[in-house]
Order: C-alpha cells, then structure tokens, then sequence
C-alpha cells in the first residue's frame, strides 16, 4: 500500500486533518464526528491530559491549566511583542524558558510552545490513524504566511514529537489557494480572506500554470472569531447584572457556559435572523435559581462587531496598497475560517473588493484540504504541480544609525539570492558586525535578530574606503545563508541561520521520547480496559446462570466439581483484571467464555430435558 | 431574561416546606393541605406534586406511612411501632377468599401473576408443581385500595408473627384488602362489609401470614406488594391460569428476585389444597400456626435463589420503577440539623441497602455535618451511586429543581463524554462533582449508558 500523507491545519483556535482519498481530498471527523477539533489543551486536577472538544468544555472552569491559541507563542522569543500580549491577555501562567524562549506552567510544570502544539497535532495523528486503520507518519502542516523561519522550524519540531514526519510546511492561504484550483487550470489574481478563531490573515496570490504565488500576506494575530464572542458574552453579562445585579463573570461555571451559547448563537446567527439564548439555573442566589433567556438578533450582533468588521476590511485595505495592489485586480476572493460565514462578513467583503465571494470552498476545511492536495503532490513523482514558497518577510542586515537595509524584500520566492555592497564608517576601521534581521520596520531593533558575526582583518583605511559585500542566499529549504566578502582581500565570513524552535537538540530528542511513552501508555490503558470490559461482561453472564446450572445439576458430584472450577476462573479473572495484567485477562477470558458455553449448555439441557 | 420565581413561587416553597413538616409530624391531612395551597399558588409546583402524591395514597390506605426505607436509617423521631398492625377498619370492605367458621363467604382471591418466563422456563410447573412466585408484583384491582406494604428491604430478619396484645395496641391501623394482580378480564369484587368478629378472624389470618422485618424495623406483611400501576408490572401477558386462586405473603428466607420495585419476599399460598401439596422446602423458615380459619396447603417450592447482584443493580438503574418517598431527603435534612442521627454507621447501612437515593441522602447528611474523617466512605458512597465511570451520561428526566453547579454539569454532557472525563472537566473537586453528579443520577436527570 501507497505511503499515505495527511494535510494538517494547525489553527489558532481549530485545527482540521485531512487526505487524499481515490484522487479527492477529504477531511476525516474527529471521534465525536466533527471536521474540526479545538487547538486546546489542558491539564486535569487529576493529572490527565485533555486535547480538543473536552478540553474546550472546560477551558473557563480550568482556565489556569488550560492552553489556547499556542499558535500565536509558538517560536517567539521572550519579550517580543505578541508575548508580551499574551502575557497580558492570557488565563494561563506563561514563563521564560531556558533559551528565551516561551514556556506555560501546567500543574506545576514548565511545558514549551511545540509540546503544546505537538499534543494537538498528535490528536490530529490519532484521528488520521484511525480512519486510515494504520499509523499514518508523514503530513504536511500548514502556518500563516507571516510565520518567520523560527516559529516554521517550531511546527517542525511539533510535528516532530507528535511523531509526524512533517515533509512541508506550508502557508495557510496557499493552502487554500491550493484547494480552490484543485482540478482546475486557473489563472488569476486571488485574495484569501481568512478570518479564523483567532486570527485574521489576508493574502494575495497569483495562480497560473499550476503556480500557486503568494504576492503579499498580513493580518492580525489578535483579532478573530473569539472577540466576536466577548462581544456576545458581554452583552449577555450587563443584560443580566441590569436585571439581577449579578455579575456572571465572577462566576466561573457561569462564564463558561455564557461562552459555549455565545459561540453557538454565533454561529445561528449566521443561518437565521434571531437566535434564543437559555440558560436555565445559571445562577443561585439566596436559595433561588436565576435562569438567563434572551433573543439576540442578527442585527443586535452587528451593531455590537461592527469596529471588528471595519478592522478586517482596513487590513485588507492597507495590505493591497503596501502590494501595490489595485482592488480591480483582484479577481476572486476566497474565504477562509468559520467566522467568514457571517453574513455581514460576507457583505463587507463584497463591499470592499467589490465581487461577491466564492463559496465554492468550505471555510472550515480548505486549508486542511489545500495540505493534503500538497502533501500526496509531494510523494506522486509524477505530479506537475508546482508550489513556490515566498519570504514571509524582508531580509536584511542593521547599518549605520540603527536602521534596517533589506536585500531580500518580503515575499520574494525562494530560493533566492541577493547581495550588496557596504562601506566601513569609521576611520581605521579594521572589522564590522553584521547582525542579520528579518523584518519590516525601518528601525533594526524592532525586527528579529537571526544572527551575527563579525568580519575582521579588514584593511585600515578612511571610512567608505573599504567595500565589503554582503551576501544574502535563501535555499528552497529555506535556510538562510549570509556572507560578508572584503572586495579588497577576499577575507570572507559566513553565517548559516537556521531555524530554531527554542528548544535544543537534547531537549527535543527527550521531548520525543516522552511523546512515545505516553501513547504506549494511553494505547496499553484503552487496551485494558478495553478486556477488562469483555471479561466483566463474561462475569456477570456467569454469575446470571450459577443459580440455574447450580438447581440443574444438583446432586452430580461432576456438576458440583464444574461449578467450583467456575467460580476458580472467575476468581482468576478478577485478579487478572486487578493486576491490569492484558495477557493474564486475554487468559481469562478464553475460560470464562468456556464456562460460560458450559453453562449455557447446561441450562439449556435443563429446560428441554 | 425572567426570574423564575415570584411572590408566589415563594410562598408555595414555604407551603412546600411545612407541609413536609406535618407530614414528619404525621398530620398527613395537614400535610396535605399544605401541599395543595402550595399548587394553588404554584400549579405544577414539582416537589409539591410528587409530595402530595404519596401523602394521598398514604391517606387512602393505598401506602403504609412505615414504606420509607428511610426511617429504618435515620429515624430518630419517637418510638415507632415495632410491628405494624393489620388491622381493617370496620367501615373497609375486606374481601377474602376465604371460608371461615362463622363467618360469611368472602369473595375468592384473586388470581396471583405466574412466574417470570425464564423462571417458568427454568422450572416447568410439570417438574415442580406450584412453583413460588419470584418477583410477583401484584396490581391492585383498580377500584380497591392495596394493602400497605412493607418498605422494600434486602435484610433477612426471622420472621415472627405478631402477638395478639400488639396487634391490639397497635396505634397505627391501616385499611387493607386481599389485593391481587388483577388483570382485565378479572371481576370487580363486591365485598360485603365486616363484623367485629369476622375482623377478628381476620387478624387470626394475617397472623397467619406473618410479617417481615425490614432493615430492623418489623412491619405489617402484605398479603400483596404495592401498587405500581399497570406500567411497572411486569406480568402483564402472564395469564392467570398457572396460578388461579392463590395468595402471596410476605416471608423470611424467600429467594428475593428482581421485581423491579424493591425486593419482596413472596411466597406461594394455596387455598383448599393441603392434601395434594408436599411439605415446605427446608430452606423455609418455620411457619406460624396456620390460622384457624383457613384451611392452608403449603406448596413446594425450588431452592430459592441467592439474591444476586445484578437484580439488585438492576432494580435500582430502573430509576422509574423505584418510587422513593419525597419526603425522604427532607427527613434526612431535619435529622441532620438535631445532628443525631447521620452517622457514618447509618452510611454504611445505606449502603447495604443498596437504595441509591437513600445512600445520597445519608452521604448528603454525613457530609453536612462535617466530612471529617469520613471522606473515602462519602467517595466511596458516592462511587457507588454514580456506577461504572466509564459509562457514558446522558439526559434523562427534566426537572425543574436544579443548583447552577448540577446545571453546569449537565450542559458538559454531550452524549460521547464518559463520566470520568465529566468529572475531569466538572470544574469542581472531584469529590464535590461525585457528589452532583450522584444526585442528578438518583433523581434520574442524568441516565448512564456503556
């Protein structure tokens, strides 16, 4: 059997695994029969490990020990900018990790982003594996396309301990992209407009000749489906404190469920014009039950997301004009994420590029499809299709002043090359550092530092007489190279940046191992119990027929010698089934199905004779 | 957004509350006017409803005051009679089937059930002639009261008859009837009212059909089990030609089958047939004098059963077919505040019993007067309840009575999630959700399923 591949949408809030069936891209249901599975995980009191829809179902009462939208941590350095804001917004601890990294505390341990992200993706594995009816090793996991080389080589990492082989990682609106112009020979400017649980991306492709191109990408790691829900869940809470001078947020059970009917009368709203809001007994005071039942109307929830409906349309805005972009040319608008079923979403789309969205894709589980359309691409030798990666963002070096000089301008396709030549600044002048950046701001401090070294042995000489290119070159990998080349003496010194999750080597490996155990555990767990519960069914069946077959044989020294065998398998089987002993309750089970055919028999001789 | 409770919702709550308090006090016609001006001002009120329920049938003769298996755990009120009294007011009819010197010819028995069908079919009446009834559950003739029956009890005490000055003594009288499974085809009977005398003779006969002891309190045996309504008998398509013309009594040492509402030791009487029956199986405990007005034949049975445990859990996962006193967790609670009674002694006896509700309540008392020492029992109490925690929860009757913690675990319940991974995301010590949870399952809001 042909090598199988998943395509994985790693999302902020949801993730979706999905594969290539008989030439067609499906999504595969999770156990409890949805496309989607939350991006959630949480530590019980108990110590268990919690992922997906039950996670979700507790994440307000456990909120300490439960981890959200780990997406926006992964790969991120300690104090930069979106840290700082999850350290403000977050409900759970986050802490500094030993390599400036980000770690959460989970019941008192320090756990790392990719571990987070790994458990999730390790759902996904285990969805994939038992709709395949094998282990399935290989998948393609999609990211935003502003993911820098750092917080891609994180979901690499994550994949990893998941036990995935990732093969590709990929951007989310490519994926889309991908799935949009599965099977048709397209060839047209598209904007992917995707505004998930968590996050709102907006990207411009240009696809042609099976070329799926990424021309620009930005969006808000900060703004999704969740704040359209605060804004529903507020609205309920001063409702309901204007009523009863309650204020539900204080209550924990309360607010989770406030959460849970705001996301559904959320997602109501988006097929009827009113959705009814009942929750009966969300609140004891003084003895009595205070019950909370609405209608919020369509309209209502408009009024109250409208400023986050304008911020989409305003990225969207900005992004094209950084493009150089003309709305005209934008010939097909794809949308992505569940919150893009609003209809008012939908609308303000259609408004601002001015052409109706398609809706010829599922927002949910495009990208997951786009992945796995990529990933049976990347093993089929005889595939065409061809998949240009661009830079995330601008390369470059910081000079003189601060500021930050790009060689390689964000969304260049890789591979790519580029050099530049620079000067020394200063007199005598007999070495420079040359710190590679990646980023978009002017000012070299507010980009990302990937590297630095230092070219010495430099002749001495006035400033700006000394030439020293500086070589930037990104393989298809995309694994950044940099070089610095005195043009005078052909002193050269080079860096290689690669990507780094945070974690070492050492730490990974470990971190893998312990994935492992854990699923052997897990696997060996749901098989005990699994034999336990056919040997307890065994048991009681017995123990139906011990009356009867006892009065049936009563008098026979055979009859009575049987029975008390029976009870000694029963026994045996009990202790089996303590000792969590598999092999032991395999044994026992055989006999007592036995002994139980043995009764049966019995019991039916009895009746008919 | 609604308040769900107004002015009057309150008021009825208080009426609710005092009529639970006469009923402790055993004004059962107080109690019962308390609970009507409860649904006067509240209609549909639910605890009013169930409440005033039992305490018609209580005030029609149809339940005995002393079915509560919760006395026999935390009853600590004055002295309780120590064997109820079968003694029929004059102005009832009795209807026997019995001829007795002196007395006028009393309409026949009414047919008994036949056996269970695997029991039949385990035991072929050829084989074993007039076989016991396991499990009967008679139905009362609908325009007849049913006698009160003993509280439903897995303790085996010895059987004695009660003593003629007791019988006299006795405060408690209750209305009772040779009650039968009557099915439709059955006549209505037309009993003629009772002389002192023949009353008298009666008592000779119920001495004649013992009593039973249940969890240590003695209580009047019932010539039938209560009334459940035709829904909870479970021979409905028996007919009654296996067992025309019998009686059922209540008797120590009987095998206990599953009867689907409580655990009644039956046995097998036959009138007019002393002749042609073998003596009693050995297993049996001796019986009383027979009556000097009847002529009784003892019937031989199989060896009874070992109660199992299957029936038992059985009986108690059918949570409909088990009426339970409403007044019960009421009772606990006002034991609870003169803190005398609910001990963790009175716990371990609940769960003996095996009665799911009676266990909650105690466990609920025990913990309400300070858990101290006493958490494992109470988990483990409460383990007992909630049952097998792999199984999977899911809604069973509404009720309108519920704190926003049950709520909120009943909104986790999403038809995949078993009770372990409830109790993980309960967002509440374990202990504490145990605890919720084992409430909602003996009130039957949430049923379990593997």
């Amino acid at each position: 059997m042909a090598e199988r591949v998943i395509g994985i949408d790693l999302g902020t809030t949801n993730s979706c695994v999905a594969i290539v069936e008989n030439g067609a891209p499906v999504v595969i249901p999770n156990r409890g029969g949805y496309k989607t599975t939350p991006s959630m995980v949480a530590i019980a009191e108990n110590g268990k490990r919690l992922v997906g829809h039950i996670a979700k179902r507790q994440a307000i009462t456990n909120a300490e020990h439960t981890v959200y939208a780990a997406k926006r941590l992964i790969g991120r350095k300690w104090g930069s900018p979106p840290v700082l804001q999850a350290l403000e917004s977050s409900s759970y601890k986050i802490v500094e990790g030993p390599h400036e990294d980000v770690r959460v505390m989970l019941r008192g341990q320090s756990v790392s982003v990719p571990e987070i992200s790994a458990y999730v993706l390790q759902e996904m594995k285990l969805i994939a594996d038992e709709y395949v009816g094998e282990p399935v090793g290989k998948a393609v996991v999609t990211v935003p396309a502003y993911f820098n080389d750092a917080q891609r080589q994180a979901t690499k990492d994550a994949g990893k301990i998941a036990g995935l082989d990732v093969i590709r990682i990929i951007n989310e609106p490519t994926a889309a992209a991908l799935a949009y112009g599965f099977g048709k020979n397209l060839e047209r400017k598209v904007a992917v407009f995707d505004l998930g649980g968590g996050t709102f991306d907006i990207s411009v492709l240009e696809l042609g000749s099976g070329v799926f191109e990424v021309i620009s990408t930005a969006g808000d790691t900060f703004l999704g489906g969740e704040d359209f829900d605060k804004r529903i869940i507020d609205w309920l809470v001063f409702g309901f404190a204007k009523d009863h001078s309650v204020d539900l947020r204080k209550d924990k059970m309360a607010l989770q469920r406030l959460k849970d009917v705001a996301e559904k009368a959320k997602c109501e709203l988006s097929a009827a014009k009113d959705a009814e809001i009942n929750l009966p007994f969300i609140y004891s005071q003084g003895g009595e039950a205070l019950h909370l039942q609405c209608t919020l109307s369509r309209d209502k929830l408009e009024e109250l997301t409208a400023d986050l409906v304008t911020r989409c349309i305003e990225i969207c805005a900005k992004t094209l004009r950084d493009a150089n972009i003309e709305k005209s040319e934008i010939e097909e608008v794809i949308l992505v994420g569940g919150m893009t079923r609003m209809p008012r979403i939908q609308s303000a789309v259609e408004e601002f590029f001015g052409i109706a969205p398609c809706k010829g894709v599922h927002p949910d589980e495009v990208v997951a499809l786009g992945a796995a359309i990529q990933g049976t691409a990347l093993l089929d030798s005889s595939s065409e299709m061809l998949l240009l990666d661009v830079t995330p963002h601008s390369l470059g070096i910081m000079i003189k002043g601060g500021y930050f000089h790009r060689l390689i301008q964000q969304n260049s396709t890789v591979p790519t090359q580029a050099s530049h030549i620079f000067t020394t600044v200063k007199d005598n002048q007999t070495s420079v550092k040359i710190l590679v950046l990646q980023g978009e701001n002017e000012r070299a401090e507010e980009n990302e530092l990937l590297g630095e070294f230092i070219l010495t042995g430099l002749r001495r000489a006035k400033e700006g007489e000394v030439e020293i290119e500086v070589t930037f070159d990104i393989s298809a990998d995309g694994i950044v190279s940099v070089s610095a080349k005195d043009q005078e003496t052909g002193l050269k010194q080079a860096i290689t940046v690669t990507a780094t999750s945070g974690l070492t080597e050492e730490e990974l490996h470990k971190m893998v191992e312990q994935s492992r155990d854990y699923m052997v555990d897990a696997k060996q767990s749901e098989e005990i119990e699994r034999h336990k519960q056919s040997a307890e069914k065994l048991i009681g069946e017995i123990e139906q027929l011990f009356p009867q077959v006892e009065t049936a044989i009563n008098g026979s020294d055979f009859g009575q010698d049987a029975v008390k065998k029976a009870r000694g398998v029963i026994e045996r089987a009990h202790r089996a089934v303590e000792a969590k002993d598999v092999q032991a309750i395999e044994d026992a089970s055989e006999a007592l199905t036995r002994t139980l055919n043995m009764f049966r028999g019995v019991v039916h001789k009895a009746r008919v004779g | 957004m609604t308040k769900y409770d107004g002015d009057d919702r309150r008021e009825a709550a208080a009426c609710v509350e005092r009529g639970i308090e006469r009923y402790s006090d055993g004004q059962y016609e107080a109690a019962q006017n308390e609970l009507e001006a409860a649904l006067a001002l509240h209609p549909g009120h639910p605890r009013a409803l169930e409440c005033l329920s039992w305490v018609r049938e209580i005030a029609a003769g149809r339940r005995s005051p002393s079915s509560d298996s919760y006395r026999a755990i935390v009853d600590d009120e004055s002295p309780r009679p120590q064997r109820a009294v079968l003694t029929p007011v004059v102005s009832q009819p009795v209807p026997t089937g019995r001829t007795s010197p002196g007395m006028p010819t009393i309409e026949p028995l009414t047919p008994l059930p036949a056996p269970p069908r695997e029991l039949r079919d385990a035991f072929p009446p050829a084989a074993l002639p007039g076989v016991s009834l396991p499990g009967a559950v008679p139905r009362a003739s609908p325009r007849t009261p049913v006698v009160p029956s003993p509280p439903p009890s897995r303790a085996h005490a010895p059987m004695e008859p009660p003593e003629r000055s007791q019988l006299d003594e006795a405060p408690e009288s209750v209305t009772r009837e040779w009650s039968t499974l009557a099915t439709s085809s059955l006549p209505q009977l037309d009993v003629p009212e009772l002389s002192e005398e023949q009353i008298a003779n009666l008592l000779d006969l119920d001495r004649g059909q013992g009593f039973t002891l249940s969890a240590g309190i003695p209580v009047a045996a019932s010539p039938v089990a209560p009334d459940r309504g035709a829904a909870d008998d479970p021979f409905e398509e028996v007919g009654d030609d296996d067992v025309d013309r019998t009686n059922v009594r209540l008797s120590e040492g009987q095998s206990a089958p599953h009867t689907g509402s409580g655990e009644y030791e039956v046995e097998l009487l036959r009138a007019h047939e002393e002749d042609e029956a073998p003596s009693l199986s050995p297993l049996l405990v001796p019986e009383p004098d027979p009556p000097r007005s009847v002529t009784q034949t003892r019937i031989p049975r199989p060896e009874p059963e070992a109660p199992r445990p299957e029936m038992a859990s059985d009986a108690r996962d059918d949570a409909a077919s088990v009426q339970t006193n409403p007044f019960g967790h009421q009772r606990v609670a006002s034991a609870v505040s003169r803190q005398a009674v609910v001990t963790s002694e009175a716990l371990e006896a609940a769960l003996q019993k095996g009665d799911r509700r009676l266990i909650v309540d105690v466990a609920d008392g025990l913990a309400q007067l300070g858990a101290e020492g006493h958490e494992d029992l109470l988990t483990r109490a409460y383990e007992v309840v909630v049952g097998d925690l792999n199984a999977i929860p899911r809604y069973g009757k509404a009720t309108p009575d519920l704190d926003s913690r049950s709520a909120f675990l009943l909104s986790r319940m999403d038809g995949s999630m078993s009770l372990d991974d409830l109790l993980d995301i309960s967002g509440m010590p374990r202990a504490d959700a145990l605890r919720v949870l084992a409430r909602l399952i003996v009130a039957g809001v949430v049923v379990t399923q593997r």
